[in-house]
C-alpha cells in the first residue's frame, strides 16, 4: 500500500456551518499539495448535492463526488454523497448507501476510522465545524494507528457551531488546533514529512544508525521520568520513534536535538509526548484464542460457589476505551445466563488517561472495530445506531471506569480476576517488578491474572502459576510469602540488598588478614547486636542476640520493639526515639533483662546511626552490652538497693509501681494500634466503595445529561407545537368572530362549551354564559321539538335540519354530533343559518314561474285568436289549433316541472288522454323514465303527430285496432344510455298507406334526429304501422365526454 | 344605409338547436336567394365544421344557446376567420356576455327583414 505512489489522504469532516470552513481551508490549500481531499458532512440533502460545486469555487483541484470503488487519486477532493456512508479500502472509496428515514449520525468517524485502518500513518483527520461530537472516535482512531489530527478553531471562517471541533480536542487527541486557513500548509508539510520518518525507522522496523539518536532517547526518558512519573525505558523503540516523530511534526521542529531542547523547556509539549505514548491500539476481543480458553477455562470458576448476594470483581487495568472491559463483560454475561443465582459483578475499568475513559463509558463504537466479532454478540450486546453500535446498558452496568496508575495509586483488592492485556509491554522491567507483585497482592487467593500474547510474570513465578501458558492465564499461589512492595513503598531501600553490596565487596590481599581479625573479634569480642531501620525494623542480626530478643507470637516480622525482651522495651523505644531525632548515639545503663529462668540481666543498651549511609533511609546500630553477671531476682533487688536508704526504698517502689503501670498502658496502646490498624483497613475497602459508587454517580450523571438534551430536544418540539396549536387557536377565533353563521358546540349535558358571536342574534347569550347549560338560555324564537332534536342527534340517528320561522326571519337549524378524537359522540353542533333572503328568493321564484306560465298560455291563446281571424276556416287552420294546443300542454307539463324533469307515461298519458281519454284497446308499458326538459318538446310533438295520426288513419279509427306503446332503457353502440320506444298499431283492415309524408312525419324522421340525436324507423306492416325511436337520454354530447357521467346520469333517470 | 334585402349567392352557416326553429330561417334565408350550409344543432359539431373549413361558406346565423352550451367559441371562431355572422336569441341584450355585445344579433321570433339586414 505504502508503494511510491504513496501519498496522505485527508478527511474533512463537517456539519453545520460547514461550508464557510470548507471555504477557508481549501483557500489555505495550495495547487498540487501533494494529498488527497474526502469530505464528509452532515448536511441536508438538497445541500450536499450542490457541494462539489460549491467547494469547486474555493479551489483549484478537481472536486468529485464520491463513487463507489472509485481510486482515490493524488490532488483530488471527493465529496460525499447523500444519503451514503462512506469507507476507505485499499485506497479506493467505498459507498454504502442508507435510506432516508436512517440517518447516520457519525458517518466522520465512520470514514476516519476505515481511512486509519487502511493507510495507518498516512491518513489525516480534520474536523471542521459541526453541532455534535462525530468525529471524535474517528480522530482517535487515525491517532492510533499513527495518523495526524486537526481541529478548526475560531476565526473569520468560524466554526459557526464549536461542539464538533470542541469534542474532538477535549481528547486531546487533535495535534493541531488551527484556524481552517492554517491547516493547508500544515497538511502540506505533513505529506512531505511522512517520507522522513523512513529515514529514521528501515522498513523492517530497526533503527538506522544516527548518532543523535543515542544521546537523545535516554535525555528524553528521563525527562519524561522526572516530569510524568512514568518509565518509557522498557517501550519498543520503534514505537517510541514514530510517537516522538509525530510530535516533531507537530511542533515543527526538524532535528532531534531542537525536540530534547524543547522537551527541556515546554513542560505541556511533555505532557503531549507522554500522551501520544500511551494511545493504544484496541479492539473487542483482541485475540479470539486467548478470549476463548478464558471463557472456558477462568469464567466458570470465578461463579463457582456464588450466590446472588456474591459479588464478582474484576480489575482491568489499563482499559483504554474500554474495548477488552466489554469484551470480558460480555464473558461474563454469557457465563451468567447458564447459572441460576446471578451473583453481582463489578468490572473496574481504570486508565490514567481520563478522555480514554470518557470514551468508553459514552460505549459507542464504529462499526469496523467490531469486525470479527460473532452475530449473535453482536446483536445481543449491541444497539445498531446507524453505522455505529451502542454497548447495551446491560453490561455498562457492570462496569465502573476511573482514574487511576496501576504504579502510583495503591490497588484494589479481593479481586477475583485481573486483566490487563498489553499493557505490561509499555513498562521496562523494573516497572514490571513492581506492578506483578501489586496484581499478587490484589487478587483474592487463587485469583486469576490474564495477562497480553507477549508479556509474561517472566521471574515472579513464586508467585503466580500458570494456568494456561499459551493464553497467558495465571493463578496467584497463595503460599507466596510476604514481601510484596505495594505502591506506597516504592522507593523505600530493599535491605537485602544493601547489606549484600558491602559484603561482596572484593578483599585486597592487605586488607583480607584485616578483615579476619575483624570478623573474629566481632564474633567473639564484639557485644550482639542489630542492625534497624528508623521504624524498628531490623535488617541484620549479629550472633548471640537470643539473650534479648525472642520470637513473638503471630505471624513473623521483624519488629525489635515486639521481639525485645521483657524488660528491654521501654527503654529500647525511648533510645530508638532519641537516636532517630537527634542523629547521635544514645546510650541507657542499667537496663534489666529478664531471662526465661527469671534471672536478671544488667545490661548497656546502645543505639547508633549507621555511618556511610547518604541518600538512604537512615539505619541504626542497635548493641547489647553485658554489665556483671547474671543475678537472681533477689540479688538484683538487693544490689541495686544496697547502697539506699528507706527514703530510696520507697523511691524505688514507686518507680516499680509507675512502670508496671506504663507496661500495662503500653499494651492498652498496642492494642488501640491494632485496633486502629484493622480501622484503617476498613477505611481503605470503605474508599474504595466509595470510589465505585462515585463512578456509579458520574455514569448516571451522564445519562441524566443525556436525557437532558432529550428533554430539550422534545421540549423544543412542544413549544413548536403550542406554537402551532396557538396559530390554529387564534385562526379558530378570527372564524368565529368573521362568521355570519350562528354555532354554538354543546358537550353532553348541553354544557356550552364555545359559540360563535353570531349566535347572540338567536339566543340570549353573553361570553360568560360558556359553561352554562344552553336550557338555562332563553331563545329568542320558539324552537319546537329541540330537545328531542339533541336527543336524536345523540343517539346517534345523524345529523337533523330543520327550518323555523321567526315572523319574517327564517333560519335553517344543523344539529351535528360533535365526535371527539374516538370517533364518539362527544356532543352535539348546532348550527342557525339564517335563510331569510333564501326563502324570500324560493318564493319569489315561484311567483315567477306562475307569472311565466300565465304569460306562456296567455300568448298561445293569442296566436290562436291571431290565427282564427287570420287564417280561413278548414283543415289547416284545425290542424294548426290541435298542434297549438299539444304545444300548450306540454309548456304546462314543462312549467308545472318542479326539477327539470318530467315523467315520461306522463307525457304519453296526457297525449292520449287529449285524443280518446282511456280506452282498453291501448296499453301503455315501460318503467318510470324521467326526461329532461329539453327531450320532452321535441318527443312530445312526435307523440302527439303520431296519436293524430292513430286517430284519423290507425289504430284508433278502427274498433279493432290496437295501439301498444311500449318503452325500455338500453345501451346504444357507445355505450351511453338510450330510451327504446316503440308504438305498435294493429288490428288495421288494411294495410296503412306508406306513400303519405306529412308534416307529422318529417317532425318524427328528421326533428327528433336533428335535435335529440335521435334515431326513428317507420315500419308498415299489414295490419298497422311501427315506429321505433331510439333516443339518448345522457347528457348531449357537448356537454360532457358521453362515457362515465352519461352513465351516472342514466341510472338517474331510470330511477 | 338603405338595408340590402338579397341574399342572392351568399353561402350562409345556419347554427340552430330547435328542428322548427331552423326550418323558418333556413326558408327566409332561401327566399332571399341564399344558399344554405347545415343547419347544425350542436356546438361541438358546428365548431368542428368551422375549423376543418371543407365546406366554405361567407355568413353564419348562431343561435347563442345550443342545448344548453353557449355559442361564444363558434363566434371567436368565425372571427378568427373574418367571417360576418350574427347572434339569434330569445334572450334581451342584457343576457349576452358583455364581450360578445357588440356583435350584430336578431331577436326571435324572426323578422325577415331584419334577419336579412344583418347578413347583407
Amino acid at each position: 500500500m505504502t508503494a511510491p505512489a504513496a501519498f496522505p489522504i485527508v478527511g474533512l469532516g463537517a456539519s453545520a456551518g460547514g461550508i464557510e470552513a470548507l471555504e477557508g481551508f481549501f483557500t489555505g490549500v495550495p495547487e498540487q499539495p501533494g494529498l488527497a481531499f474526502v469530505i464528509v458532512t452532515h448536511l441536508s440533502p438538497e445541500r450536499e448535492s450542490l457541494l462539489p460545486e460549491i467547494v469547486s469555487r474555493y479551489t483549484p483541484l478537481p472536486v468529485e463526488s464520491a463513487t463507489d470503488g472509485a481510486a482515490i487519486e493524488i490532488d483530488h477532493v471527493y465529496v460525499l454523497p447523500p444519503d451514503a456512508i462512506l469507507n476507505c479500502v485499499d485506497r479506493h472509496l467505498q459507498i454504502h448507501r442508507i435510506g432516508h428515514d436512517r440517518r447516520e449520525r457519525k458517518p466522520i468517524d465512520i470514514f476516519f476510522s476505515s481511512l486509519a485502518a487502511d493507510i495507518g500513518e498516512w491518513a489525516a483527520g480534520v474536523v471542521l465545524s459541526g453541532g455534535d461530537s462525530d468525529g471524535t472516535l474517528g480522530i482517535k482512531a487515525i491517532k492510533e494507528h499513527g495518523g495526524l489530527t486537526l481541529a478548526q478553531v475560531s476565526d473569520s471562517f468560524g466554526p459557526h457551531h464549536p461542539d464538533m471541533p470542541n469534542s474532538a480536542i477535549g481528547t486531546g487527541l487533535v495535534d493541531f488546533a488551527l484556524p481552517v486557513h492554517e491547516m493547508g500548509a500544515r497538511l502540506v508539510e505533513f505529506a512531505r514529512s511522512t517520507h522522513l520518518l523512513d529515514s529514521i525507522i528501515s522498513p523492517d522496523g530497526k533503527l538506522v544508525e544516527h548518532p543523535a539518536l543515542g544521546q537523545a532517547i535516554p535525555e528524553i526518558y528521563s525527562i519524561l521520568r522526572n516530569q510524568t512519573g512514568h518509565d518509557f525505558g522498557g517501550y519498543k523503540d520503534k514505537t517510541f520513534l514514530r510517537r516522538m516523530h509525530r510530535r516533531m511534526q507537530v511542533t515543527g521542529l526538524a532535528t532531534i536535538e531542537a525536540y530534547v531542547e524543547r522537551l527541556r523547556q515546554d513542560a505541556e509539549e511533555v505532557a503531549a509526548l507522554f500522551r501520544d505514548l500511551l494511545i493504544n491500539v484496541t479492539s473487542f476481543f483482541r485475540d479470539t484464542e486467548a478470549f476463548e480458553t478464558l471463557a472456558t477455562l477462568v469464567i466458570p470458576t470465578l461463579f463457582e460457589g456464588s450466590g446472588a448476594d456474591d459479588t464478582v470483581r474484576i480489575w482491568v487495568p489499563g482499559c483504554s476505551t474500554g474495548e477488552e472491559v466489554y469484551s470480558i463483560a460480555m464473558l461474563l454475561r454469557e457465563q451468567m445466563d447458564k447459572l441460576g443465582a446471578m451473583p453481582r459483578v463489578q468490572i473496574f475499568a481504570t486508565d490514567i488517561d481520563e478522555h480514554s475513559l470518557v470514551v468508553a463509558r459514552a460505549a459507542r463504537y464504529p462499526a469496523i472495530l467490531l469486525d470479527g466479532m460473532s452475530k449473535e454478540r453482536r446483536k445481543r450486546f449491541f444497539i445498531a445506531d446507524g453505522g455505529s453500535y451502542v454497548v447495551t446498558k446491560e453490561l455498562r452496568e457492570f462496569c465502573i471506569f476511573s482514574p487511576h496508575s496501576v504504579i502510583r495509586d495503591p490497588p484494589f483488592s479481593r479481586i477475583d480476576l485481573i486483566s490487563c492485556r498489553n499493557l505490561l509491554i509499555y513498562f521496562g522491567l523494573d516497572m514490571q517488578g513492581q506492578v506483578i507483585p501489586t496484581f499478587h497482592y490484589a487478587l483474592r487467593p487463587d485469583g486469576y491474572l490474564f495477562l497480553g500474547s507477549s508479556e509474561s510474570i517472566s521471574h515472579f513465578a513464586d508467585l503466580f502459576e500458570s494456568v494456561d501458558k499459551k493464553s497467558r492465564i495465571f493463578r496467584r499461589r497463595a503460599d507466596a510469602g510476604p514481601g510484596v512492595h505495594l505502591p506506597l513503598m516504592v522507593g523505600a531501600v530493599r535491605p537485602g540488598k544493601s547489606t549484600g553490596t558491602t559484603a561482596r565487596r572484593i578483599p585486597l590481599s592487605g586488607l583480607a588478614l584485616r578483615q579476619a581479625v575483624d570478623e573474629q573479634v566481632l564474633d567473639r569480642f564484639a557485644p550482639p547486636h542489630v542492625l534497624i531501620s528508623r521504624d524498628g525494623d531490623v535488617v541484620y542480626y549479629s550472633a548471640r542476640t537470643g539473650k534479648y530478643l525472642e520470637a513473638a507470637a503471630g505471624v513473623p516480622n521483624r519488629q525489635i520493639l515486639t521481639m525485645a525482651r521483657k524488660g528491654l522495651r521501654l527503654d529500647l523505644r525511648a533510645a530508638l526515639r532519641d537516636a532517630v531525632e537527634t542523629g547521635r548515639a544514645v546510650t541507657k545503663d542499667g537496663v534489666t533483662v529478664e531471662g526465661d529462668d527469671g534471672r536478671v540481666q544488667f545490661i548497656n543498651l546502645t543505639v547508633e546511626p549507621l555511618l556511610n549511609q547518604q541518600g538512604r533511609d537512615p539505619l541504626f546500630l542497635l548493641l547489647f552490652i553485658d554489665q556483671g553477671p547474671i543475678l537472681s531476682r533477689e540479688e538484683a533487688l538487693s544490689r541495686a538497693h544496697a547502697a539506699q536508704d528507706g527514703t530510696a526504698l520507697q523511691t524505688e517502689r514507686e518507680l516499680r509501681d509507675t512502670r508496671e503501670r506504663l507496661q500495662s498502658m503500653m499494651e492498652e496502646y498496642e492494642t488501640a494500634l491494632e485496633e486502629l490498624k484493622s480501622t484503617n483497613e476498613e477505611l481503605v475497602s470503605v474508599n474504595e466503595e466509595q470510589q465505585s459508587s462515585n463512578e456509579e454517580l458520574e455514569a448516571s450523571k451522564e445519562e441524566l445529561v443525556s436525557l437532558n438534551e432529550e428533554l430539550h430536544t422534545v421540549n423544543a418540539e412542544l413549544t413548536g407545537k403550542v406554537e402551532a396549536l396557538d396559530r390554529a387557536n387564534s385562526d379558530l377565533v378570527n372564524l368565529f368572530d368573521s362568521t355570519d353563521i350562528a354555532t354554538v358546540f354543546l358537550d353532553r349535558k348541553l354544557v356550552i362549551r364555545s359559540f360563535t358571536p353570531a349566535m347572540a342574534k338567536v339566543f340570549n347569550i353573553l361570553p360568560t354564559d360558556a359553561g352554562r347549560p344552553i336550557t338555562d338560555l332563553s331563545s329568542r324564537f320558539r324552537l319546537p321539538g329541540f330537545a328531542e332534536d339533541i336527543a336524536t342527534v345523540f343517539a346517534g340517528r345523524g345529523p337533523v335540519q330543520r327550518r323555523v320561522q321567526d315572523g319574517p326571519a327564517h333560519f335553517l337549524i344543523r344539529l351535528v354530533p360533535y365526535r371527539d378524537s374516538d370517533r364518539k359522540i362527544g356532543g352535539v353542533v348546532i348550527t342557525f343559518v339564517d335563510v331569510s333572503s333564501i326563502t324570500e328568493a324560493e318564493s319569489r321564484q315561484t311567483v315567477l314561474i306562475a307569472e311565466l306560465q300565465h304569460r306562456t298560455r296567455n300568448l298561445l291563446a293569442v296566436v290562436q285568436s291571431v290565427a282564427q281571424q287570420t287564417l280561413e276556416k278548414g283543415e289547416a287552420r284545425d290542424a294548426f289549433f290541435v298542434r297549438l294546443a299539444a304545444l300548450a300542454r306540454v309548456q304546462g307539463l314543462i312549467s308545472n316541472a318542479t326539477d327539470e324533469q318530467i315523467e315520461l307515461g306522463e307525457i304519453i298519458r296526457l297525449e292520449l288522454r287529449a285524443h280518446r281519454g282511456a280506452d282498453n284497446r291501448i296499453s301503455v308499458d315501460g318503467p318510470p323514465v324521467r326526461l329532461g326538459v329539453e327531450h320532452v318538446q321535441t318527443l312530445a310533438l312526435a307523440l302527439h303527430e303520431l296519436a293524430t295520426n292513430a286517430v284519423k288513419y290507425g289504430a284508433l279509427k278502427e274498433d279493432h285496432g290496437r295501439l301498444q306503446i311500449s318503452w325500455s332503457i338500453g345501451r346504444n353502440s357507445e355505450n351511453a344510455p338510450v330510451l327504446l320506444l316503440e308504438w305498435r298499431e294493429s288490428g288495421l283492415p288494411q294495410p296503412p298507406d306508406s306513400s303519405k309524408r306529412g308534416f307529422g312525419r318529417t317532425l318524427i324522421e328528421q326533428a327528433l334526429v336533428f335535435t335529440l340525436h335521435a334515431k326513428s324507423e317507420f315500419s308498415f306492416l299489414a295490419d298497422g304501422i311501427v315506429c321505433r325511436i331510439e333516443m339518448p337520454i345522457g347528457p348531449a354530447p357537448d356537454q360532457s365526454a358521453p362515457t362515465s357521467e352519461g352513465e351516472a346520469d342514466g341510472t338517474e333517470h331510470v330511477a | 344605409m338603405a338595408p340590402n334585402t338579397s341574399l342572392e349567392g351568399l353561402r350562409i352557416l345556419v347554427v340552430e338547436d330547435d328542428y322548427l326553429v331552423a326550418q323558418i330561417v333556413c326558408a327566409m334565408l332561401e327566399d332571399a336567394g341564399a344558399t344554405i350550409v347545415g343547419p347544425i344543432g350542436w356546438a361541438r359539431e358546428a365548431l368542428a365544421f368551422i375549423e376543418t373549413g371543407a365546406t366554405p361558406f361567407d355568413r353564419a346565423i348562431l343561435d347563442i344557446d345550443l342545448h344548453g352550451v353557449k355559442s361564444y367559441p363558434l363566434a371567436d371562431a368565425l372571427a378568427r376567420r373574418n367571417i360576418r355572422f350574427a347572434f339569434a336569441t330569445g334572450y334581451g341584450g342584457g343576457a349576452l356576455d358583455p364581450a360578445y355585445r357588440e356583435f350584430p344579433r336578431c331577436e326571435k321570433p324572426f323578422n325577415e327583414r331584419a334577419l336579412i339586414g344583418v347578413l347583407a
